[in-house]
């Protein structure tokens, strides 16, 4: 639930506006890899949540077909 | 033609057929019940990327040389969606399934009262949205055909936009339009789109593979390449910025094809949690090498080249013909699936919003055949297909030239992200209503036409660049890119926030300017209270319309739309469901909401419901009724917690009540048993006490003896009186506890030993025998020797009285364990019976000794009030009934001497 509300103010000025600069890591400008890097972060932990929620107390819909 | 141009239409016709190969295989199996993979949660999520069409594949990186990480609010928006799913996603895809929705046009018509008007409202904005869109893929697929055949760019070859344009309406015809049933899943497109996101993902990455690692050495190397200042400015993160995250977010669910497969081809809710890392990470890996591949082209490409085209060019400048071609179809797919998954949903939109309702008013009169309207939605449907594609192509063919298509994709966010007020407003707020939404939509809708749309045209339109530059008439607040002198913004910006703020602001006002209707009402429970039993509501609902059909006339309706096939199970599966063997179904209203929602999946909610009214006839909602509905969804839901914890306290104060007017009528009873008794024991004596001192002041002539031995009775009978008297005093003063008591240490053996050798001499009728069995073994005890000898004697001398045997039998056994000492007294009377257990010890206790008459019934109560005085206890062990009573006495011991 708090995921996006943090992926919002991760990706929003003023907070992205921090990573701009001239420093680089292994060549690539940091910005770049704040970018990326929170991206990626996000996708983990929501792949994480989800791994959670599949778990047995997932009550299936109504009228699902089975797979 | 060279050999290239051969091999790249070759290839392009072989990936075609390819297309139609896997569309029809899947549709097949899917018929014949073998859905297995396509259902698959991979499927799903690889169908939700038709997100990144052609604009993607070569505009993404386009953009990146024009304005660095700009491209990546794109995908960023989408992946906030995705990621929060749970609030969003989850409520829209549970509603699409429950009230079989077809399309954005028709959530948003169902929501607010099943409305013609909104639904063709939100179809117009679709139309208007999606068919510059289309031709902007055409024009994608276009240049790269250009450019891989090496024809010169100068002059478009319209020819490949026309035979693409072709192929995709056959395609979409066969395979879009097989059922009428919109809301049944299109497994053969889910199938060729999942396949066409796989191949433009691979080509991506390929490219991006080979420009970081074969032109240049690793990403460190490249980004050392990238022209200076270059991703090093902050300017990009400002309003744009923003706007950019907020419309793409608002785009992934109003699209009408990401609404497409997100909700109306979703079969199952699970699928949407996977998606929910899963997309977002396929957004990521394509994204992953657009910088490196726009850094690239800067650096090796000659200057002046279109950076759009640089995913295609770079492979061909390095002569990797493969790759290139590769590249050509990655951007194909994402070309053709965007125009496939489009069409269809803005065909289905089109039938059903705005033919069907026409085609109702028209048709009224006239003979109705069984499937006529079936077969009306799709052809109708199959035109349509047929006309967007074509009118994508005829705007491409008018504006190919200009550069006004590079930015369409955005101006179509916009247009569609108008529907967003009225989407999230009718999820969650339950005051929303028609006239909120259609305000809200036109406002947004014209606002957005005039700041965004118009412009765009410019060059293509004189009028529009005087307009432009001066406003409409001359009036320069109102000019179109500074509306009322908001100057100095991104006009994309500028737009966004005109017509979003015009939208929500008409939206609420709207809303709040008037009660929502009886129907609007209904359906307002039903979608935001989708996950609190919106089911039970729903069913609850259609009791309170009162509608009236025959059921001859609902098969001829169900026939007319869904086919006689059709109609016949539906109906069948009914009456098998009513209990009916033969023939139709009973007309119920349950069968009625059925066969509406099952309509609704054809034709959409609002053409459902207007059929069906004029089947039913008049249909009425009373405002009784209404107020019913609000009061059995709302205020429950609200106060029905309220009133469970009220009613458990009152449970409990009831509860509490009850015991303490049972132990009230326990006690009075006591009360009065101890009254008579004490009157009776009073009496006695005193009778005895008048009528002997009577009989000494009547007669003169007694004997001395006689009546001496009167005036000892009369003086025997004083003492016993005054013996019952200072019992009672007695009892009183335990009551108080104002018994005085001397504590010292002492052998409580020697004083059992007393005891018993006082009550020996107690033999009434039976002869009594007393036992010891354990000693405590000089134990000392902190106590009042007297009464503890009192409290043993009325122990040994109860056992003795109250006892039926011919032989009494009394055992006394003690011992100290744990620093406590206990003596358990136990006879062979009758025991005490399990109902007087707890009286035996209260005051008064008269019932157990009334048998006898042979006290007050005090002793016991007297007894253990001493004893807890003095630290211990005295307790009624549990015995069998018939075995005799066991009291038990316990003391706490101490180590001092006894004084001497």
């Amino acid at each position: 639930m708090i995921l996006p509300a943090f992926g919002l103010v991760m990706f929003m000025p003023p907070v992205i506006g921090l990573f701009v600069s001239e420093r680089t890591l292994f060549g690539v400008p940091s910005i770049v890899v704040y970018v990326f890097g929170a991206w990626a972060a996000l996708i983990a932990i929501a792949a994480l949540i989800n791994r959670r929620l599949s778990g047995p107390n997932w009550s299936r819909p109504d009228g699902e077909r089975p797979p | 033609m060279t050999r290239t141009v051969e091999f790249a239409l070759g290839a392009s016709l072989a990936y075609v057929v390819l297309l139609f190969a896997v569309a029809y295989i899947g549709d097949r199996r899917a018929r014949q019940g073998h859905v297995g993979w396509l259902q698959s949660s991979v499927v799903y999520t690889l169908s939700i990327s038709i997100y990144c069409t052609s604009w993607t594949f070569y505009g993404a990186v386009g953009s990146a040389v024009r304005n660095g990480l700009e491209f990546a609010t794109i995908y960023l928006g989408p992946t906030l969606v995705f990621v929060g799913w749970w609030l969003l996603l989850r409520k829209l895809v549970r509603i699409g399934r429950t009230q079989r929705i077809t399309s954005i046009a028709d959530l948003i018509s169902s929501r607010f009262g099943k409305s013609e008007v909104l639904g063709a409202l939100v179809t117009v904005i679709a139309v208007a949205a999606a068919t510059p869109y289309i031709a902007l893929q055409l024009k994608a697929v276009t240049t790269s055909y250009q450019v891989i055949a090496g024809l010169p760019l100068d002059e478009t070859d319209f020819r490949a936009g026309f035979w693409l344009a072709v192929c995709m309406a056959v395609f979409t015809i066969l395979f879009g339009t097989r059922n009428v049933d919109a809301n049944e899943r299109h497994h053969g497109v889910v199938a060729a789109i999942a396949l066409e996101a796989l191949v433009k993902l691979c080509a991506l990455v390929a490219v991006g593979v080979f420009v970081v690692f074969g032109l240049f050495d690793g990403p460190g190397d490249l980004f050392a390449h990238a022209p200076p200042g270059y991703l090093q400015t902050e300017d990009i993160f400002g309003p744009r910025w923003v706007t950019l995250v907020v419309l793409s977010a608002a785009a992934i669910v109003c699209l009408p094809r990401q609404f497409q497969v997100i909700v109306v081809e979703n079969v199952n809710e699970r699928h949407l949690s996977t998606a929910s890392w899963l997309f977002p990470a396929y957004l990521f890996v394509s994204c992953l090498f657009i910088l490196p591949i726009a850094v690239s082209g800067m650096t090796v490409m000659p200057a002046g080249s279109d950076p759009d085209m640089f995913v295609l060019t770079i492979p061909l400048m390095a002569g990797k013909e493969g790759l290139a071609l590769l590249a050509f179809l990655g951007g194909f797919s994402s070309a053709t699936s965007m125009i496939i998954v489009s069409s269809i949903a803005v065909s289905t939109m089109v039938s059903n919003h705005i033919v069907a309702p026409l085609a109702l008013r028209l048709s009224h009169g006239r003979v109705r055949v069984s499937g006529d309207v079936r077969s009306l939605l799709l052809v109708t449907r199959r035109i349509v297909i047929a006309a967007i594609i074509l009118f994508g192509f005829l705007y491409f063919r008018v504006s190919g030239q200009s550069d006004a298509l590079a930015s369409i994709g955005l101006i179509a966010f916009v247009g569609v992200a108008q529907v967003l007020p009225s989407l999230i407003g009718g999820l969650f707020w339950p005051q929303a209503n028609r006239r909120g939404a259609l305000w809200g939509l036109c406002a947004g809708f014209v606002l957005w036409m005039y700041t965004l749309a118009l412009p765009s045209l410019e060059s293509d339109w004189p009028i529009t660049a005087r307009m432009m530059a001066a406003g409409p008439f001359g009036l320069g607040l109102l000019r179109p890119e500074a509306l009322f002198g908001l100057e100095g913004f991104d006009p994309l910006v500028h737009a966004t926030f005109w017509s979003l703020l015009a939208n929500v602001t008409l939206f609420i006002l709207g809303s709040l300017s008037r009660d929502p209707r009886p129907l609007e009402w209904v359906q307002a429970s039903q979608f935001v209270d989708v996950f609190r039993g919106g089911a039970t509501v729903a069913t609850g609902e259609a009791a309170r319309f009162r509608r009236t059909a025959t059921s001859e006339e609902l098969f001829i309706l169900a026939q007319r739309i869904l086919g006689t096939e059709q109609a016949q199970e539906f109906f069948d599966a009914a009456a098998r469901r009513q209990g009916v063997n033969r023939g139709l179904p009973r007309p119920t209203e349950d069968l009625m909401a059925d066969l509406e929602r099952r309509l609704a999946g054809s034709v959409g909610g609002a053409s459902a419901r207007a059929m069906m009214a004029q089947v039913v006839g008049g249909e009425v909602v009373s405002i009784d009724e209404l107020v019913s509905i609000a009061d059995e969804t709302a205020r429950i839901m609200r106060y029905s917690q309220a009133l469970e914890r009220k009613s458990a306290e009152l449970e409990t104060t009831a509860r509490q009540l009850r015991e303490a007017n049972e132990r009230l009528r326990e006690i009075d009873r006591q009360k009065d048993d101890f009254l008579g008794q004490v009157s009776h024991e009073v009496r006695t004596p005193m009778t005895a006490i008048r009528s002997f001192s009577e009989i000494l002041r009547t007669s003169n002539d007694l004997e001395s003896a006689q009546a001496r031995r009167f005036v000892t009775i009369i003086h025997e009978e004083s003492i016993r009186l005054t013996r019952l008297l200072d019992v009672i005093l007695d009892l009183r003063v335990v009551e108080k506890g104002e018994i005085p008591i001397v504590l010292e240490p002492v052998d409580p053996d020697a004083l059992l030993d007393v005891a018993a050798e006082t009550c020996e001499g107690l033999r009434g009728t039976a002869p009594v025998r007393i036992r010891r069995l354990g000693r405590a073994g000089g134990g000392r005890v902190e106590a009042d020797p007297d009464r503890l000898r009192q409290v043993f004697i009325n122990l040994l001398s109860n056992a003795v009285r109250h006892n039926d045997k011919d032989m009494v039998d009394i055992t006394i056994d003690s011992r100290v364990a744990d620093g406590v000492f206990e003596a358990v007294i136990a006879d062979n009377g009758p025991g005490v019976l399990d109902e007087h257990r707890e009286r035996v010890f209260s005051l008064f206790s008269a019932t157990w000794t009334r048998e006898g008459q042979k006290g007050a019934g005090l002793g016991l109560a007297i007894s253990r009030g001493i004893m807890r005085r003095m630290g211990g206890d005295l307790t009624l062990l549990d015995g069998a009934p018939g075995q005799g009573a066991k009291f038990r006495v316990t003391l706490p011991t101490t180590t001092e001497d006894p004084p001497p």
